[in-house]
């Protein structure tokens, strides 16, 4: 079981965006650590003194961005830079999400994106598989036209392109894709305006 | 006949109570007069002349080094005089030792290390108080560390990649002359961290003393002068970072670049060869130091040399980590393709240190050890299985020779192999 | 072709190589892990850089600049950006998307769709130079008619703007924050110390929300030679969660022309304290640096958002109640981003002294011009409140404390036996009155009725200390001390006489002189001069108000000579309380 770690400065947020049965759901979750009140304060000090040890044994840190500092950001990036922990940063001031995947995956997104409908459903997927996409939290079901819409654009460029190398990085890509849509460059099309079509 | 200044420079060299130094100006000087006689083959001619008229081998050599200071492209006599380079005057300290190039190249991971730091981001706060302060360290790490050493074992490595990304401070000599300009690497990179003084003047404003407002190196957006005009690898190259990562990936194989690498080569070499797709999967993730152009230049020749042979068009390529010697094994077979030469062949003695097995020995010279393995004949013409090294430890000492080794078990083809430590 | 493309490497090299001018924006992980992150600046920092300095005739921009996330459609985002910068100089330029999908089904990804659907956002699914070689072509050519740019037109512009809905961040303080923001904004650029303030320049004047409301309402600029003068110096105190984010040096600026005010705000972690904390340690700041003003957010932590709190458990009203406990002389001027809940009256009745509403729609110049009156005025009435509270505060404890002497002779029918104790209460009163009668700016002629009442308080202490017998039309009057029945003396400029004949009378200053001199044993000219002054303000001003002494009263002097008036109240007041605090 992938153990998750949810740390929330302002829980006036969180009964702003998930109602009683949904917090106390959340709560009982044995996988998933909110910390509350003082001792959610001292992790946050802990971790903008540069001090993650306590969040070694988490696959997930999802956390509040305005409550860390500049060391903070540091520190939790260098963390799952070495540990391969995924990490999503919630904010009020968040205006666009953003997503990246190197060493590890990362979702910045609003506050309002995060408490969602589905964060349950979502957080009880990644506690099974560690493989989970952050992105199925914001498009569920949906995630997959993500790929699929990369995937045709990869396999333009991957035509068009002149230097072998590049279409070999782009090749391996596109099998990346492959393996988890099991789709084909010959079914893409009709794949993606078939979902989006359903939305 | 009159003396003329070539018998002059003559009698000089003679004169066995000049030391090395001084012959190093001489010779400088001659070039100087030289140099405005003749074409540049008479020039060189003349050189020649002077330098190996003497029998004495061991004063020949040093002469030869020194000549070769002309003929090194990126040499420059301001940079050759300095203490730490004279070494570089002699031929006969060439060497093999894949170990020692790997060491040099971890500094770059080293904890506590500036050259960490010229690979990676400066993530610590008060690191350095200004750029020159981590020029002069860079500079320091250079002499601590002996890096300049590093052109006795592969001098590419050194010249056309670690001096100029990160020692060179000012245009060597043949640059000023305008006959090849600066740049490093497979894509000529024109931005180095010393040289030319843009970053230098970027930290002028953007870093040096601003402590935790600083904005970082890497960060810095490169000048369109500088800029590489296209993609490389399919990457547009806009920041320092950029130009950083390229750097990296001139000295590390890194996750899928091997993979990538050869199989690049495969599309272009031997398209039409049978080569196991499935087998190549395990070239994924192979992660070594090493100087990966000269790595692909050397696997792009054996394609070459494979072609060659028309026997078979089966070919395989592995590369397995041995835990017990540290070591990636990249093995390249050309099935059903057998040498099946003589072992005292030039070719396969590198005799005139011509032919493609010669050119392999060099470029891959302290980047790995390399052997072939095939069905050769002994002197009395019978079909003998054996592996020749020609690069192993051990090698110098041995005069370059290549090693024989008779083998037992059968062979399938003609085999390369190449391994590369990793400490 | 004068065109841009922007790209993220994620379109076929080939394509991105033909183009003359191209460039390529990413966000890496590092960026985004950085203090202060904002995709929204980020964008703008980028167009700023590179589309500001040529001119371009058309844009051509992928749909995503997102390696990893498709559905980012982040194109669309910096096109916005474009659209809505007037100085980036290509807000009608015509954008072009590059994408398999058509724009029906982007709409259906988006949080813009009906973007799309303006005026000159055109969409291609072709990768081929040669496709926009074409597209330029009829763009230039074709799109619009013979003699008009290719460009958007005046109304192409308004009907974009009429037609898209930017929604503001889904900040968790909901409208609160927003109309912070765009007040701060409006006001800011008003004043022009926007590139002062880090949190609008960096932030909020790069927002794609605040560009959106600043496009559909534009923010006009000071007229020149706005003074903002005030007598004298005085304190603001801001309290305000937000100070730090730009609202402090926005107040300092707006106060620059009168160097005489000092400007601090509460510096305390709003986010981090409760409710209980952030009062008491506004009340120590109150009490520590003693303001004149206080510039007052009624909303200052997270439980004032909570949606069934009423008005009175808000932290702004906690501290508008604790600052007057403090000194009622101090002025509050209410400020709210939100005015929902929160009505002029029900601020008002707290006792607020002024209400300023930020709202993110309003008209900067009026606003600006009604802050500077405001304060100004709260200036002008805390320099004559406070002063007047502090001492009335103290005399009010003082008189408490004192132990008034029962009446010995009680001889007519409006006191009893308990007259002492009426006193006490009647005095306190009718000073608290004569304090609130100054405060009430709805009252026609306060200062002179708060004279009244405040004269009346030594009336009432002079019939209780002294016996009046005897009348004065037959010359029998005679005065007495109630306490032992001696002779009131009479003091005046002529001297002090133990045994004035019966019939003399003594006036109210003689008599407060005569109190003072029987219980201090000495005399105090000044303050019988002052007394002099109050007696002589009283029967000729404020009893028989006429023409002739318009010009004396304290009405006139407030509007014509602030220096005077406020001069002359201090003394009327501090008269009275001295007498009082000498009573022993």
């Amino acid at each position: 079981m992938n153990e998750i770690i949810l740390i929330e400065d302002r829980p006036g947020r969180q009964k702003q965006f998930l109602d009683n049965e949904q917090f106390d759901m959340l709560c009982k979750k044995s996988y998933l650590n909110m910390p509350q009140e003082e001792i959610c304060r001292a992790l946050i000090n802990e971790v903008n003194s540069n001090n993650t040890s306590s969040l070694l044994r988490f696959s997930l840190v999802m956390i509040h961005r305005s409550s860390l500092n500049r060391n903070g950001l540091k520190a939790i990036e260098d963390l799952c830079n070495v540990q391969k922990m995924d990490l999503i940063l919630f904010s009020g001031g968040l205006s666009q999400l953003i997503y990246a995947k190197e060493k590890y995956q990362s979702l910045s997104l609003n506050s309002k994106e995060f408490y969602n409908n589905h964060l349950i459903s979502f957080l009880d997927k990644y506690s099974q598989e560690k493989t989970t996409s952050l992105l199925e939290l914001v498009y569920q079901s949906n995630w997959k036209l993500e790929l699929l819409m990369r995937y045709r654009l990869l396999n333009t460029k991957e035509m068009l392109e002149k230097d072998e190398i590049v279409k070999i990085i782009l090749e391996e890509e596109m099998k990346q894709i492959e393996k988890i849509t099991k789709i084909s460059s010959d079914s893409v099309n009709s794949e993606i305006n078939k979902i989006i079509t359903s939305l | 006949m009159a003396k003329t200044k070539y018998d002059f420079i003559k009698e000089l060299f003679e004169d066995k109570k000049i030391n090395q130094n001084q012959r190093g100006r001489i010779l400088e000087l001659a070039s100087r007069e030289i140099s405005l006689e003749g074409t540049l083959e008479e020039r060189v001619q003349k050189i020649e002349e002077i330098l190996f008229s003497k029998e004495d081998e061991e004063y020949k050599s040093e002469l030869i080094d020194t000549f070769e200071f002309f003929n090194e492209k990126t040499d420059s006599y301001k940079e050759n005089r300095k203490p730490e380079n004279l070494y570089k005057h002699s031929k006969s300290e060439k060497k093999h030792n894949p170990k020692k190039v790997v060491e040099w190249l971890k500094l770059f991971t080293l904890d506590n290390s500036t050259l960490k730091y010229c690979t990676h981001l400066w993530d610590e706060a008060g690191l350095f108080a200004e750029y020159a302060d981590f020029a002069k360290r860079i500079d320091d790490q250079l002499v601590k560390y002996r890096i300049f050493e590093l052109q006795k074992y592969n001098p590419n490595l050194y010249w056309n990649k670690l001096y100029p990304f990160l020692f060179q401070k000012e245009l060597t000599e043949i640059q000023k002359n305008g006959k090849i300009s600066f740049g490093w690497g497979q894509h000529n990179i024109k931005l180095g961290w010393q040289y030319p003084d843009v970053m230098k003047t970027w930290c002028n404003e953007h870093y040096d003393q601003k402590g935790k407002d600083a904005e970082l190196p890497f960060s810095m957006q490169l000048p369109a002068e500088i800029r590489p005009s296209k993609p490389i690898t399919g990457k547009t190259i806009i920041s320092f970072e950029d130009v950083v990562n390229i750097f990296k990936k001139e000295i590390e194989f890194r996750d899928n670049d091997l993979f990538v690498a050869i199989k690049g080569a495969i599309r272009k070499e031997l398209n039409e060869y049978d080569i196991n797709i499935n087998e190549l999967e395990n070239l994924k993730g192979c992660s070594f130091y090493t100087n990966t152009e000269y790595v692909i230049k050397a696997i792009t020749r054996i394609f070459w040399m494979i072609k060659l042979r028309s026997e078979s068009n089966r070919v395989q390529i592995t590369c397995n980590y041995s835990k017990d010697t540290y070591e990636y094994d990249l093995q390249i077979i050309h099935f059903n393709s057998f040498s099946d030469k003589e072992f005292g062949h030039p070719k396969l003695m590198l005799k005139d240190n011509s032919g493609d097995l010669s050119i392999l020995r060099t470029t891959l010279q302290s980047l790995c050890d390399f052997s072939i393995t095939s069905r050769f004949k002994d002197q009395n013409n019978n079909q003998v299985n054996a592996r020749i090294e020609y690069l192993y430890n051990g090698v110098e000492q041995n005069n370059w020779e290549p090693k024989i080794e008779k083998i037992t078990e059968s062979i399938e083809g003609f085999r390369f192999n190449l391994k590369f430590p990793v400490l | 072709m004068n065109v841009l493309l922007i790209h993220n490497d994620n379109l076929p090299t080939i394509l991105v190589e033909a183009f003359e001018s191209s460039v390529k924006f990413n966000i890496g992980l590092s960026q985004m892990m950085q203090d202060g992150f904002s995709f929204d600046r980020t964008s703008h920092e980028f167009l700023e850089k590179h589309i500001t300095s040529k001119q371009f005739d058309t844009i051509f921009i992928p749909y995503t600049l997102s390696n990893q996330n498709y559905l980012e459609l982040s194109g669309v985002r910096l096109a916005l950006h474009i659209r809505l910068t007037p100085e980036f100089r290509h807000t009608r330029v015509p954008i072009v998307f590059i994408g398999h999908e058509s724009k029906e089904q982007i709409a259906k990804l988006t949080e813009f769709p009906s973007f799309l659907f303006t005026s000159g956002i055109f969409s291609t699914d072709k990768f081929e130079y040669d496709s926009y070689l074409k597209i330029y072509d009829w763009l230039i050519n074709k799109w619009k008619s013979d003699g008009e740019m290719a460009e958007l037109s005046p109304q192409d512009y308004e009907g974009f703007l009429n037609r898209i809905s930017i929604d503001p961040p889904s900040n968790y303080l909901s409208h609160h924050s927003i109309d912070n923001e765009l007040s701060l904004l409006r006001w800011s650029e008003y004043l022009k110390c926007d590139e002062d303030i880090p949190e609008v320049k960096l932030n909020i004047q790069t927002g794609l929300f605040f560009k959106y409301k600043k496009a559909k309402n534009p923010i006009q600029s000071q007229q020149p030679g706005s003074l903002f003068l005030i007598e004298g110096k005085a304190k603001v105190l801001l309290i305000d969660d937000e100070a730090q984010k730009g609202w402090e040096h926005l107040y300092r600026t707006l106060f620059k022309t009168s160097p005489s005010i000092d400007v601090q705000s509460l510096d305390i972690d709003f986010k981090l304290n409760p409710s209980s904390i952030i009062i008491e340690e506004a009340v120590k700041k109150v009490e520590r640096y003693k303001p004149d003003v206080i510039l007052l957010d009624l909303r200052l932590c997270d439980s004032d958002f909570y949606t069934n709190i009423s008005i009175g458990e808000l932290t702004g009203i906690k501290i508008l109640e604790k600052a007057k406990e403090i000194n009622r002389g101090i002025q509050v001027i209410i400020t709210t981003a939100s005015n929902k809940a929160v009505s002029f009256e029900t601020v008002f009745t707290k006792g607020a002294n002024g209400f300023i509403l930020k709202n993110g729609d309003s008209d900067a110049n009026s606003v600006i011009n009604s802050i500077r009156y405001n304060v100004s005025n709260c200036i002008k009435r805390a320099k004559v409140l406070k002063t007047i509270y502090s001492s009335l505060d103290l005399s009010i404890k003082k008189w408490d404390a004192y132990n008034l002497p029962e009446r010995n002779n009680i001889t007519d029918i409006f006191h009893d036996k308990l007259w002492n104790v009426n006193l006490k209460i009647q005095v306190k009163d009718f000073l608290k009155n004569s304090f609130s009668t100054l405060e009430n700016e709805n009252l026609a002629e306060r200062f002179t009725m708060s004279i009244l009442l405040l004269y009346r308080t030594i009336e009432m202490i002079n019939e209780y200390f002294i016996i009046e017998s005897g009348d004065f039309r037959n010359n029998t009057i005679q005065y007495n001390f109630d306490i032992d029945n001696s002779r009131v003396p009479k003091i005046n400029n002529n001297g002090i006489n133990q045994n004035p004949s019966i019939g003399t009378t003594l006036s109210t200053k003689e008599k407060i002189s005569a109190i003072y001199y029987k219980l201090n044993g000495k005399e105090n000219q000044p303050l019988f001069d002052k007394i002099n002054r109050l007696t002589t303000y009283r029967n000729k001003v404020a009893i028989h108000p006429s023409k002739r002494f318009k010009e004396e009263s304290l009405e006139y002097l407030f509007d014509n000579d602030f220096q005077k008036f406020n001069k002359n109240l201090q003394e009327y007041f501090t008269a009275v309380f001295e007498f009082m605090n000498s009573l022993k």
